[in-house]
């Protein structure tokens, strides 16, 4: 299949896209700020996953390869945007690690995390569900590591408020 | 609790529902960002542009080679070099000229003349005209006499050429594409009488300049003993051969340009390699069929050798879908009452109503034409066989198809019928490869008018169209081609006895 789109296969781009397009769509969720939006990012992504396939080296997880083109895609769109991240004091951080309501689905998780500040949202998202280091944030973003690890703060700080609510409203 | 974990779990491996619009939408994307070049240039049509330059290159080799055509002597071992066209030049060196009366030899040697107009004879006089700007160099002691000649200051590569000269008046020297051959033929057939030699000598330049009429007579130049090995090799292998009636000398100059109009059986293929389309594609099966096609076009041919010819062209070639599927138009539900008369044991009649109620469905066959347009280049070799007014040739090659187009209705994966222009990226226009192989059956009709039929067959070896839909269709089709071929170049001879 990714042959096959190496080929520029539009069958093989169609499979590849029906594989692929709903986990990717997720991860355009968490970053964009609506559905539409959601829906650009996820066609620039595919755009370019097609038009860059070639520099797959086969090495490791393709749907991994994708995933680094959705999320850069995503960051591409925020750095037009010119997101100001502010900055926390270091002391705040390290509290915040659990959330308290553990049924929460995914499209309500999802919800949530959407409902975050733009800032926040970003680096929650990559943080803590991309995988990247707040070094690695701090280059992706062009902020400061530290900036990334008080965006992380506020944002765990807001989604367990958030979660509150909802268990309040549950219960 | 829910930790970092158990989010980046739930949320790493969901999978959200995504519109249709998005594909459609990249699809339509992705060909806008393609540039022109990657556009154009995809590999079928890459492997076009090359095959058109090998055969233009071929075809520029045939012509150059029929140009050649024309001898050429060369002046540095002396040799006698004259091109039959419009402006002969010739070098001739002169070393000894001598004259008999029945019996001559002649050794001339030219330093280097330049000739506008062929050889020509009159009454048994060669003359070798000189224009204005004709030079001949190293000629100062050549004088016309009747007796031996000898340049102290010739090449030393001479053309010596000794020959009796027969009684033989010629007139028929010929021009332009007559060779060296027939001239040389004719001059050692003629029979002098006299000769003129009208040369200015420029002493200065040690050039000798002829004037307007300034002619050399060469009239007893005997050519039929050529003692120089290298010149006899040359006229004979740069010689044209007489044409005659009915011989196919001149096979390789034949040009044709033919107008066709063919009718054609087409048969689509339609599959996939996905199993789950399936479904789809045996209700497509039974909705699409196709009616008939047709091209329209014009070819040129060309000989390659004694019976091989390459044919090359243009055609329009469309073909016509048709499209019927029986659709659900209305939907109505009907209360029915059934009155029956019961009799009950005492006599009594009683009146019983039933009330029932039907659904009535209403269909209605939608029928649509699709049209499937394309430009296509026919390339093609042939063979051709010979009888008495009749030929037939067996012609084998590929039709590229440079830009194809899909107008009407399709049947849509959602068992619909969808105008095509609503659905922009399902049908690509690219280029396709066929294989065609046909049986020519010309008659001819005059000297340069010819009628032909040629049945063929096209087998799709690409898929002129993808489908973003998953599957593949290709279009064979059998055909028969009628038309009338021209013979561009009237002058040669028809392949055809007479």
């Amino acid at each position: 299949m990714i042959k096959g789109c190496i080929r520029q296969d539009a069958t093989c781009q169609r499979l590849l896209y029906e594989q692929l397009s709903g986990k990717m769509f997720t991860v355009c969720l968490r970053y964009a700020n609506d559905l539409m939006e959601a829906e650009d990012l996820l066609q620039e992504g595919f755009i370019r996953v097609f038009s860059n396939v070639h520099q797959f080296k086969f090495e490791g997880s393709f749907e991994g390869w994708v995933r680094r083109i959705m999320v850069n895609s995503a960051l591409k769109c925020i750095q037009k945007k010119k997101i100001i991240f502010s900055e926390l004091k270091e002391s705040a951080a390290a509290t915040y690690h659990y959330y308290t309501y553990s049924n929460l689905g995914e499209e309500e998780l999802l919800k949530l995390i959407s409902q975050l500040p733009h800032g926040y949202k970003v680096v929650f998202n990559l943080y803590v569900i991309d995988g990247y280091s707040h070094d690695e944030i701090g280059q992706m973003l062009q902020i400061q590591p530290s900036t990334s690890r008080s965006q992380l703060v506020k944002a765990r700080k807001m989604l367990q408020q958030q979660i509150l609510q909802l268990e309040k409203i549950a219960v | 609790m829910l930790s970092d974990k158990e989010i980046k779990d739930k949320l790493n491996n969901y999978s959200s529902p995504v519109s249709e619009r998005v594909w459609q939408n990249i699809v339509v994307e992705q060909q806008k960002n393609k540039s022109i070049i990657q556009n154009y240039f995809t590999g079928a049509r890459l492997s076009f542009f090359v095959g058109l330059l090998l055969t233009t290159v071929t075809l520029g080799y045939i012509i150059k080679q029929q140009s050649n055509r024309s001898v050429n002597l060369a002046n540095s071992s002396g040799l006698l070099t004259q091109k039959t066209n419009q402006n002969i030049t010739q070098n001739i060196f002169f070393n000894n000229y001598s004259k008999q009366n029945k019996e001559l030899e002649q050794k001339v040697a030219f330093g280097e003349s330049k000739l506008n107009s062929p050889l020509t004879s009159s009454n048994g006089v060669s003359k070798i005209k000189i224009d204005k700007n004709a030079t001949v160099k190293n000629t100062n002691q050549l004088i016309p006499n009747n007796k031996f000649y000898t340049s102290s200051s010739v090449n030393t590569n001479v053309y010596t050429a000794t020959e009796s000269i027969n009684n033989n008046t010629t007139d028929n020297y010929k021009s332009g594409n007559d060779s060296y051959h027939s001239t040389v033929d004719n001059i050692s057939n003629s029979n002098l009488h006299s000769e003129e030699l009208n040369i200015q000598e420029n002493n200065q330049s040690n050039l000798i300049k002829g004037t307007t009429e300034k002619v050399f007579l060469l009239t007893t130049l005997p050519l039929a003993k050529i003692a120089n090995q290298k010149l006899s090799y040359k006229l004979y292998q740069n010689t044209e051969p007489l044409e005659c009636p009915g011989e196919y000398s001149s096979y390789k100059k034949n040009w044709y340009v033919e107008g066709f109009i063919a009718p054609e059986y087409v048969m689509k293929k339609v599959y996939s390699n996905n199993p789950a389309n399936d479904a789809y594609l045996s209700k497509k099966d039974s909705v699409e069929k196709m009616v008939a096609g047709i091209s329209i076009g014009a070819k040129f041919t060309r000989g390659l050798s004694k019976n091989l010819y390459i044919k090359g062209g243009l055609q329009y070639n469309q073909m016509i879908e048709k499209t019927s599927l029986m659709m659900e138009k209305e939907r109505k539900e009907i209360t029915v009452i059934t009155i029956n008369t019961v009799t009950d044991i005492n006599g009594n009649t009683v009146t019983v109503a039933d009330t029932s109620k039907q659904l009535q469905i209403t269909y209605a066959r939608s029928v649509n034409y699709n049209s499937i347009k394309s430009i296509e280049l026919p390339i093609s070799l042939g063979y051709e066989f010979y009888r008495k007014n009749f030929r037939a040739s067996v012609n084998a090659g590929f039709i590229v198809n440079l830009s194809s187009w899909y107008s009407g209705k399709i049947f849509d994966t959602s068992y619909q019928m969808v105008n095509i222009k609503e659905r922009p990226g399902i049908y690509k226009q690219n280029v396709g490869l066929s294989l065609y192989g046909s049986i020519s059956l010309i008659k001819p009709l005059s000297e340069s008018a010819e009628i032909f039929a040629e049945p063929y067959f096209r087998y799709s070896l690409t898929n002129p169209k993808y489908n973003a839909y998953g599957f593949k269709q290709k279009f064979n089709a059998v055909g028969l081609s009628m038309g009338l071929r021209f013979k561009l170049n009237k002058n040669y001879s028809s392949r055809t006895f007479n």
